[in-house]
């Protein structure tokens, strides 16, 4: 069912954008501030990193594996028991984040919107959402509206709040240790790592490298915006009291104070964000879908949906009692888990990618040397990793020279946002060049896989 | 959570399941096997869940025993 549906570039790098986005929104962003303080804003670097690893380890599977997703390459690299077992963690991971996310945003709905509606009907209805969307395609179309809304809703926000912001919390910059910094990275590779569910829907996604490179885009959009949200965070409260807050961001909005009569902005907000959130849940939802449907081998998915959303609502409403249960462990264990389950997997997986690559004689590259489309898509891709490499060389050499030079630490924030946004741009133009690649040759067709 | 909600929830599960006891025999039998399987984790959480000092989820354990600790060795670092 899944093969039949097709998405496009574009529609994929928002979708990631959608998915990463909104993961920290809820339940990180406080502890990452407690541990990084005023250098908070330098928390997603090393994850942007990683999350590129994980899309080049799909890559080397698209290219691998042609028309299969990972459960199915699971299952055919490692036989029927070792491949089950190891899909079978791969779905205990995928209905961790499903929990976290349901229950994170149910406590946030009652929080912010419903504080007399019963957390088990908002959790009820949620899932009920959840199950009636069934195929990637509507989820991609309906976070075609959502996405973009969402981000440039954001950057509205950092601007209405244009007169709240005093440089002043933001002093010392750099002043945290470097083991502070680091944490505050490690807390969101969890989030980034996210990325791993997309694997699921790896033969929907026709060109291996036009998928890698919306994804790395769609990384892009995340890290460059959740930095200016941070930074906007930091700005407006100071890490003291942000670091102190459940949620954050939506203390943030209820901040903007345009005029008399515009009160209560934060309600447009949510209104946008809820759908955001929405979209992410999905996202996993058909993920874990997809992975149960690979262990009946069958390709229609109907029947397992209402089963298992029974089982999500009762085993979301028994995990995290507290709401401070579920900052905790996305903070505190979230990564672990994730790294734990991801590293060695990913290892494992791009070692059997490349070894069937090289039995098939399928390692050239996807665009042909020589022409001037390979040239414009290796400038560019040498200009967006150099960019996000001087993101994190700019923070060390401004760490190693803030006791010695500490009016350089302010320079810092400006290189690292015009780098964010070079690889943003850089990152951009790269998929567009493969995409116009794929058209000029007419590769870009529904069914055929390169 | 809430009583009443249980009841509501165990009533809908019985409903789903003897809907899934009609509906099995035009599956195939290994999707039918999952479902089944799902439907039976479910009823079972849902009776364990009726013992309030149960600790049910793997999620709480990790969260109750190594969150703690990872909090303290990152504020000692």
């Amino acid at each position: 069912m899944l093969q039949r549906q097709v998405i496009n570039h574009r529609q994929v790098a928002w979708l990631v954008g959608g998915v990463l986005m909104t993961g920290g929104m809820i339940g990180l962003y406080q502890s990452i501030i407690q541990v990084a303080k005023v250098d908070a804003w330098l928390f997603q670097i090393i994850p942007i990193m990683y999350a590129i690893l994980i899309a080049y380890v799909l890559l080397e599977l698209g290219h691998a594996f042609p028309g299969k997703n990972l459960f199915e390459i699971l299952f055919l690299v490692c036989g029927k028991w070792v491949g089950g077992f190891i899909n079978l963690i791969l779905l205990l991971y995928i209905w961790m984040i499903l929990v976290i996310d349901v229950k994170g945003l149910s406590y946030f709905v009652k929080a912010s919107l419903l504080p007399q509606t019963p957390l088990e009907v908002i959790l009820l209805v949620f899932i009920l959402l959840m199950m009636s969307y069934r195929t990637l395609e509507v989820t991609a179309r309906v976070n075609e509206i959502f996405f973009p809304a969402n981000v440039i809703s954001s950057l509205l926000m950092l601007c209405l709040l244009i007169n709240e912001y005093d440089v002043q919390r933001l002093d010392p910059i750099l002043s945290t240790s470097l083991k502070g910094i680091f944490f505050g990275n490690y807390m969101t590779m969890g989030m980034f790592g996210d990325v791993l569910l997309f694997g699921a829907f790896l033969p929907m996604f026709i060109q291996p490298r036009l998928f890698f490179t919306a994804i790395k885009h769609g990384v892009m959009i995340v890290g460059f915006a959740t930095g200016l949200i941070m930074l906007g965070l930091l700005l407006v409260m100071g890490h003291s009291i942000a670091s102190r807050l459940s949620y954050p961001v939506l203390a943030l909005v209820q901040q903007i104070h345009v005029t008399d009569f515009l009160d209560r902005v934060d309600i447009f907000l949510l209104s946008i964000w809820f759908p955001s959130f929405a979209i992410k849940v999905i996202v996993a939802f058909l993920a874990l879908l997809t992975g149960i449907g690979s262990f009946a081998g069958g390709t229609q998915h109907k029947p397992f949906i209402p089963s298992l959303g029974l089982f999500l609502i009762i085993t979301a409403l028994l995990s995290f009692p507290q709401v401070e249960d579920v900052e905790r462990f996305v903070g505190y264990s979230y990564t672990s888990v994730v790294l734990f389950i991801q590293v060695p997997l990913l290892l494992f997986l791009w070692i059997r990618g490349r070894i069937e690559r090289r039995r098939a004689g399928n390692l050239k590259s996807d665009l042909p040397h020589g022409t001037r489309y390979n040239q414009f898509y290796r400038t560019m891709e040498w200009t967006s990793n150099l960019s996000i490499l001087g993101c994190l060389l700019t923070a060390l050499i401004g760490k190693w020279c803030f006791e010695q030079y500490m009016f350089l630490s302010q320079y810092v924030i400006i290189i690292v946002v015009v780098l964010l946004v070079i690889a943003l741009v850089t990152s951009y133009l790269q998929m567009q060049t493969v995409n116009r690649y794929l058209h000029k040759t007419g590769r870009k067709k529904i069914g055929t896989y390169t | 959570m809430d009583k009443v909600f249980r009841i509501i929830f165990g009533c809908v599960l019985l409903f789903m399941f003897f809907r899934y006891l009609r509906k099995r025999k035009r599956w195939e039998p290994s999707q039918s096997r999952i479902v089944g399987l799902l439907y039976l984790l479910t009823f079972l959480i849902l009776i364990a869940s009726l013992f309030p000092n149960v600790q049910l989820m793997p999620i709480n354990y990790i969260n109750d025993y190594f969150s703690p600790q990872m909090k303290m060795w990152v504020k000692q670092s």
